[in-house]
């Protein structure tokens, strides 16, 4: 009996071994009952669940991307799910089919360096995942081999994880299958749990399945890499970085190129645009807009993704970006720009997929969450409602809505052209202004500035890039110079004024009695927030040569004891609400920069100009009023005072101020033990007063963290 | 071999395939007569759906009419499992006990029935809103199960629900309810389905099943061990049209059910509440006549059922604990809107049961909890309240004898007696009830209720008899400890009772505006508020215990004054000859009775506190009656210190009696040295908060110098207990001026009375009663000040 069931196991072991390693004819593969065939640059075959892919013989070796998101559902639209990327399929051994995922991190771009064979030694790329070819087609020209547990399994070339939702098993269903011209696109139903986050009173809630629609694409790439175009030479781009082995002759340079979609002239207009003419690229960057956006905000998506247009025209392109709609119930995934308006995102959010090697953008989107209203139509009102009457007289206007959306939505787009955060960031604002007259109401905002459209030629530019000409600048900080920027700042802090002055008295949209007053609170924060950003923007102005201007700023707006704090005069009169505290914290942010080490080290390196010791000088004066001698300080005086030396102590104590090793750790010693000076007479002047017992708290502590005798 | 392997497979593979495909066609125009018709025998209950058993297999039928419509699922205990242990706070686990309603869809589609929890409180129907289109992408509601439609005739579609029925995780096992009962693993060898029942209106399936019990407070000493529950599960159809939401006014404590609002939703989906309420509509016939304002019963009225195992005695106080709601209803125009009547036996009414979900019930538990609960089963779509299932525990009557004897001994002389009669009791348990009742009402929690009169007035019998002494009995209220023996006040009107807010609380959620349309409806009772809650007696603050008036288990409107006449109520008591008792039963009584004695002080103590540095809610008209936070006026500050200071700071011998603590085995973390402790703790956390410009913090501190060190001013001895008072004061007083504050000058405050009593101490070193403890207090500080700074 042992040896029968022996026998069996091993008959059955052979038989299956043998069925794995033969290849079935194609007849023996297709003629099966329910075979689906979708023809295409990629054909796909389906039996039921099953899902098989023809990959052709010509396109062995060439690049492919495979992308995936979320379709719809759960609230979600056109939501970017972690997916392969970039991968090939080449010929294995033993007739199977590798996919491989090249890495670029060591490179030798001079490939004739007789170190190039050296290096590669020791790259030898890796083969992520083998793959039995289960047949070839009629014509011998492609290779058939099933990818139902690549896609499906969750754990192979799309990763369905999503925040907010719990997988609820492993299985997808196809719902359907798509060929385009590059490539094909599957859709997949897959449910996850879910639990409904409203309760009621008195009923559980019970996790159930949710069905989402989930999609993914495979794109074949184009055959030749796109060039690369160094970021040294064109700045203000996020980059792919690699180690540079042929550059340097003893060893290794780090190095990167820029992030930036293909865009080609066609080759019979190329000498037209060396003599300045603009072409239409040969594949534009179409931004798909989802059929689901609502329709009230589309003319502004599209205004945000057009208006790059003129940075392009610098470049040398015409229409290069457009805007197309997607159709209802579309399987969006085969776009490969797309934005959509997606009810679970808070904010605004943005992903692009880049190629590992060349650093071309493949693919993006952008979901528009409706947190995006939320605190940016407060900011709005408040930074420009002076000079905007629109948002006055209606808080919900949607044409500002509608701009304040195609602003940050243009930035959004910046960064998903390849653009920079902290460039953009810099370019995009522009100065307060404080009549509308020179500009117009809705052009307030932040858009494609004239340091984009030189970051974009720099980058796009067909020609080889005018950074290397030195001819593109890349401005760095919100104003061309602090005195500027005080001056701007100054104007925001004016209208900061007329807002809270004109909300307070006579204006408040659609809302009285107890829901008025709790609207204006929330202002109230909002309007604290912005006024702790304008003063801390100033304070970050110290250092670049407007010192002067900047001290005399901070004493004017935040540290003279008749400062004019934005206030709601209904509410600080009705329930006697204080500012005291939002100005301390404002206080205790600049003071923070004030006493930063980087900024003491600036001042000492310099060699003419305004000096640490004026600086500290000037805090003397403004934070401890000169010493002078009052027994009744106030509580806010108080407490000023001990913030700016809890803040200078613990700098000091960090920088081990006592060694006096350097310059800035001699400053420091000094400056303290100045202080402890002043606080010794102090104490000794007024000894039965609040102030008397501060200096002296003061004194003991300054000589027990500096070890001062 | 191998063709013989392969043709086996093959043959297994057809008959596989064969047998489902035949399963596969069995939904398609096979009728429910065929399905059956090979089955040895099948039993139908015929009802709301028609349940078949064969088998042991189970099915339902459901009519088209049913697909689409909402069911409610209430899972009632009808047995607790026996325990090795049972934890003393323990709420759930007894027979009785409603553990939370669920709520499903039925809905048929792709040739299969869904039973799906639908997204109600998304409201995203019926509009061409784009945000409401994609909420709507999310679809109908998670899937809970899919059943396969096995046959079909006019009477409905057939599905087998045997899987559902015996799946520990559907909302026909105990998986949602693990926490609440401390089980884990489930053991289906020894669970079963005991019994269906079907009505028109309802279907119950009765399960018995065994789970491993879960100790969800770790505690290596209790093992796990097999548990085993009866329950049933019952099913009753939601009305189709749901009743009118109203919408929630922050301003009137009901409990809420939130909605999001799609519908014209551009920038967010708007966020409304909508109160849990009785449906209470008058009957067609009746409309005209409630309209011209004559009383009418409702069209359904609220109806509870008291749980047969209720003792006699105690039945009748709670029925009238629930129809004590009554008057409440009839100011709205209902009469007999609410009652409460004995579990019909099971031969009266064969057919009743209290695991029938539409059934309200108000069950007896054995159980050392002190605490009763009153929660409500709503209908989500509207926050119509279906059901509630009240609970009692027996351990009530322990904590309402205790302190209707600490509250109330000295007025009632009923209250001292060692076994309270049951006509007392009775009424006790009744106000908790009462309470309860009103929580299922949909009332929550207003601890400003109790705030609202002053000392004279509590001590009013004529006032109190027509007003009671608190405008809410949704407050945690207890007795009127502010009566004393001589104001006359009756023994009935130290109990609490429905109050002017309740009832103007019930006329607010359940007046009855057909006339109008639900924006009127809002806007009527918007305007209603906005002129009751100027009344103090209508002001609704929730559990705010940030204001010194809303604070728990607290009287009138000045603490000080109110506790100060607690206090003298129980010095009395304690001069009560039973202390002395020797017997078992009044060793036992009594005992419990000193300990809620203790504990009462601690509270009193503790409400005074409060109100240093206490703030309280003020409405400002000015500021469309917005409600904002001021701080508490100087001289109720000072007398709250004044009262510490003769009650507190002067240990009161009287009440901390050593003999008692020893008799009565009292936790010596009641003793007077921990009061102290707790005083000065709570002192210096007052200490640390902002102070106000009318008492600045440093004329606070040189009060409670006084307080504190009045000896050391005078030169008199210091008592031992008063010595700890003194340490334990400077010892915060240094953890003050070592710690970090929001301002500054709180540490230099202590730091500046540290030197005062340093000072003090100098001082009183010079008198002649005792040089080592002031010196040592200097010398404290002084080592304190060199090692900290």
């Amino acid at each position: 009996m042992k040896r029968f069931c022996l026998g069996i196991f091993f008959m059955i072991n052979a038989w299956i071994g043998v069925s794995q390693s033969q290849i079935k004819s194609f007849d023996e593969f297709y003629r099966r009952e329910e075979m689906t065939c979708y023809k295409g640059i990629l054909s796909v075959y389906c039996r039921k669940e099953k899902i098989y892919l023809e990959v052709p013989e010509n396109l062995l070796g060439r690049e492919l991307l495979l992308t995936a998101q979320v379709n719809r559902g759960g609230m979600m639209l056109g939501r970017p799910l972690p997916a392969l990327g970039v991968f090939r399929f080449t010929r294995g051994e033993e007739g199977k089919l590798y996919l491989r995922q090249g890495k670029y991190t060591e490179r030798m771009t001079d490939r004739r360096n007789p170190l190039a064979g050296v290096l590669a030694n020791s790259n030898h790329q890796p083969v992520n995942e083998v793959f039995d070819v289960l047949t070839v087609n009629p014509d011998n020209t492609g290779y058939i081999i099933d990818i139902t547990k690549a896609l499906k399994s969750g754990k192979g070339w799309m990763n369905p994880k999503l925040e907010h939702l719990r997988n609820a098993g492993p299985d997808m269903t196809l719902k359907r299958v798509e060929t385009t011209e590059d490539g094909v696109a599957f859709a997949f139903m897959k449910n996850y749990f879910y639990s409904y986050p409203l309760e009621a009173a008195g009923v559980k809630r019970q996790e159930g399945k949710i069905p989402v629609e989930l999609g993914c694409m495979i794109r074949l790439l184009p055959e030749l890499p796109l060039s690369l175009k160094y970021a040294a030479a064109c700045p203000g781009y996020d980059v792919v970085r690699f180690m540079e082995y042929g550059r340097n002759p003893y060893g290794v340079t780090t190095d990167s190129v820029i992030q930036r979609w293909r865009l080609e002239i066609p080759r019979q207009e190329r000498t037209a645009c060396w003599k300045g003419n603009k072409a239409r690229p040969l594949e534009p960057i179409v931004f798909y807009i989802d059929a689901d956006c609502p329709k009230v905000w589309r003319p502004w998506i599209e205004k945000a993704v057009l208006d790059w247009n003129r940075a392009f025209e610098d470049a040398g392109f015409r229409e290069a970006l457009q805007v197309c709609m997607t159709g209802k119930m579309e399987n969006t995934v085969k776009y490969r720009a797309l934005i959509s308006y997606d009810l679970s995102v808070s904010s605004l959010s943005s992903e692009k997929v880049t190629h590992p090697e060349t650093g071309e953008i493949l693919a993006c989107r952008i979901n528009i969450g409706q947190g995006v209203w939320e605190k940016q139509r407060e900011r709005y009102l408040l930074q420009w409602g002076a000079v905007d009457r629109r948002i006055l007289e209606d808080f919900d206007h949607t044409e500002v809505a509608g701009e304040i959306l195609c602003s940050l939505l243009t930035r959004e787009i910046g960064r998903m052209l390849g653009l920079k955060c902290a460039v953009m960031g810099g370019n995009a604002y522009d100065d307060m202004i404080q009549s509308v007259e020179s500009r117009g109401a809705g052009k307030v905002l932040p858009g494609v500035s004239a340091s984009d459209r030189s970051v974009i030629a720099g980058g796009y530019g067909y020609e080889p890039c005018r950074g290397e000409t030195g001819e593109v600048t890349v401005r760095a900080t919100r104003r061309e110079t602090a005195k500027e920027g005080i001056r701007a700042v100054e104007y925001g802090i004016s209208n900061l004024h007329t807002v809270y002055k004109q909300l307070g008295e006579d204006f408040c949209p659609g809302k009285s009695g107890m829901e008025k007053m709790v609207w204006l609170e929330h202002i109230h924060q909002t309007g604290n927030e912005l006024y702790d950003e304008y003063l801390s923007e100033v304070a970050g102005y110290m250092g670049k040569g407007a010192e002067r201007e900047v001290m005399a700023f901070l004493e004017r707006y935040l540290f003279a004891p008749d400062v004019r704090w934005p206030s709601f005069s209904v509410l600080a009169k009705e329930s006697g609400e204080e500012t005291e505290c939002e100005r301390l914290a404002c206080c205790k942010n600049v003071l923070r920069k004030m006493y930063a080490p980087r900024l003491a080290r600036r001042l000492l390196q310099r060699d003419s100009g305004y000096t640490l010791h004026e600086l500290y000088k000037d805090l003397h004066r403004l934070v401890f009023a000169d010493f002078e001698k009052k027994a009744d300080l106030s509580a806010f005086d108080l407490n000023l005072r001990h913030s700016a030396l809890k803040i200078l102590l613990e700098v000091a104590v960090e920088e081990n101020a006592g060694d006096c090793d350097s310059e800035y750790q001699v400053c420091l010693y000094f400056e303290l033990q100045g202080l402890r000076e002043h606080f010794q007479r102090l104490a000794e002047e007024m000894p039965d007063s609040l102030s008397g017992r501060f200096y002296q708290f003061w004194q003991k502590k300054i000589e027990k963290r500096m070890g001062f005798e | 071999m191998k063709n013989f392997y392969v043709v086996s497979v093959l043959v297994v593979s057809f008959l596989v395939c064969a047998g489902k495909g035949k399963a596969e066609e069995r939904g398609e125009g096979v009728s429910v007569k065929e399905f059956f018709l090979s089955a040895d025998s099948v039993k139908c209950h015929p009802g709301l759906l028609n349940v078949f058993e064969s088998g042991g297999h189970y099915y339902w039928q459901i009519a088209d009419s049913l697909c689409g419509r909402d069911f409610l699922v209430a899972t009632t205990l009808l047995k607790g499992a026996a325990r090795e242990k049972r934890y003393p706070d323990q709420r759930y686990g007894y027979a009785g006990d409603r553990l939370d309603v669920q709520l499903f869809r039925m809905v048929r589609r792709d040739g299969k029935l869904y039973l799906i929890q639908p997204f109600i409180q998304d409201v995203v129907a019926d509009t061409l809103n784009e945000l409401a289109c994609i909420a709507r992408q999310t679809g109908e509601g998670c899937v809970l199960a899919e059943l396969g439609i096995e046959a079909e005739d006019a009477d409905g579609v057939l599905v087998e629900v045997t899987e559902l029925l015996e799946d520990n995780e559907s909302f026909f096992g105990l998986k949602n309810f693990e926490m609440e009962l401390g089980i884990g693993t489930y053991l289906p060898e020894s669970s079963c389905l005991k019994a269906i029942r079907v009505s028109p209106r309802s279907m119950t399936f009765r399960f018995v099943r065994s789970y491993m019990s879960v100790n969800y407070i770790p505690d290596p000493a209790v093992k796990s061990e097999p548990t085993r529950w009866e329950y049933g599960v019952s099913v009753c159809l939601l009305p189709e049209k749901p009743m009118r939401r109203r919408r929630q006014d922050v301003r009137v404590g009901y409990f809420s059910n939130r909605f999001r609002e799609y519908g014209h939703a551009l920038f967010q989906p708007e966020s409304v509440a909508f109160i849990s309420r009785w449906r209470l509509e008058p009957s067609e016939k009746d409309r005209e006549a409630y309209a011209r304002g004559e009383l009418v019963e409702p069209e359904k009225p609220i109806v509870y059922y008291i749980d047969r195992h209720t003792p006699a005695w105690l039945a009748s106080y709670v029925k009238k604990a629930v129809e004590a709601w009554q008057p409440a209803f009839e100011q709205v125009g209902f009469k007999n809107a609410i009652r409460a009547c004995p579990e019909p036996e099971p031969e009266d009414e064969p057919g009743f049961s209290p695991d029938d979900a539409l059934v309200s019930y108000i069950s007896y538990k054995v159980s050392p909890f002190g605490n009763a609960y009153g929660p409500s089963s709503v209908d989500p779509r509207s926050g119509e309240i279906l059901c509630s299932h009240i609970g009692i525990f027996n351990g009530i009557s322990e904590l309402v004898q205790g302190l209707y004897f600490c509250q109330a001994g000295a007025v009632d002389s009923l209250a001292c007696r060692i076994v309270l009669p049951d006509t007392l009791l009775g009424k006790l348990i009744q106000y908790v009830v009462c309470h309860e009742v009103g929580h299922a009402l949909g009332l929550k929690h207003n601890f400003r209720g109790s705030s609202v009169y002053s000392v004279e007035q509590l001590r009013d019998g004529d006032f109190v008899r027509q007003n009671g002494y608190g405008a809410s009995i949704m407050d945690y209220m207890r007795f009127n400890y502010a009566a004393q023996p001589e104001d006359g006040v009756a023994p009935d009107d130290l109990i609490p009772r429905v109050g002017a807010y309740d009832r103007w609380a019930i006329a607010w959620g359940y007046r009855y505006f057909p006339e109008m349309t639900e924006h009127e409806e809002t806007e009527y009772l918007r305007k209603w508020t906005d002129e009751k809650e100027r009344n103090l007696l209508y002001r609704y603050n929730g559990t705010n215990n940030t204001d010194v008036l809303s604070q728990s288990e607290d009287l009138g409107n000045n603490q000080m004054r109110t506790n100060a006449l607690g206090i003298e109520n129980m010095r009395r008591l304690m001069e009560l000859e039973a202390w002395n008792a020797d017997d078992e039963v009044s060793r036992l009584v009594m005992g419990y009775r000193y300990q809620v004695m203790l504990r009462n002080f601690y509270g009193f103590m503790e409400q005074a506190l409060m109100n240093i540095r206490g703030m309280t809610e003020q409405m400002n008209v000015h500021a469309g009656n917005r409600k904002t936070m001021v701080p508490v006026p100087k001289w109720r500050q000072q007398e709250a210190l004044a009262f510490l200071e003769r009650y507190v700071c002067t240990p009161p011998g009287w009440l901390f009696r050593p003999e008692l603590f020893r008799r009565y085995k009292i936790d010596q973390r009641l003793n007077v040295e921990s009061l102290l402790m707790q005083f000065v703790a709570g002192l210096s956390e007052r200490l640390r908060l902002a102070p106000s410009a009318e008492y600045p913090q440093e004329e606070l501190l040189s009060d409670i110098r006084h307080c504190i060190f009045r000896e050391w001013e005078n030169g008199e001895p210091v008592s031992k207990d008063r010595k700890i008072l003194q340490r334990f004061y400077i010892e915060r007083l240094k953890q003050i001026a070592d710690s970090e504050h929001e301002d500054c000058r709180i540490a230099l405050w202590a730091l500046g009375e540290l030197d005062e009593l340093a000072e003090l101490a100098e001082r009183y070193a010079g008198f002649s009663v005792g040089k080592e403890y002031p010196r040592s207090v200097i010398t404290g500080i002084e080592n304190w000040k060199r090692k900290g700074q």
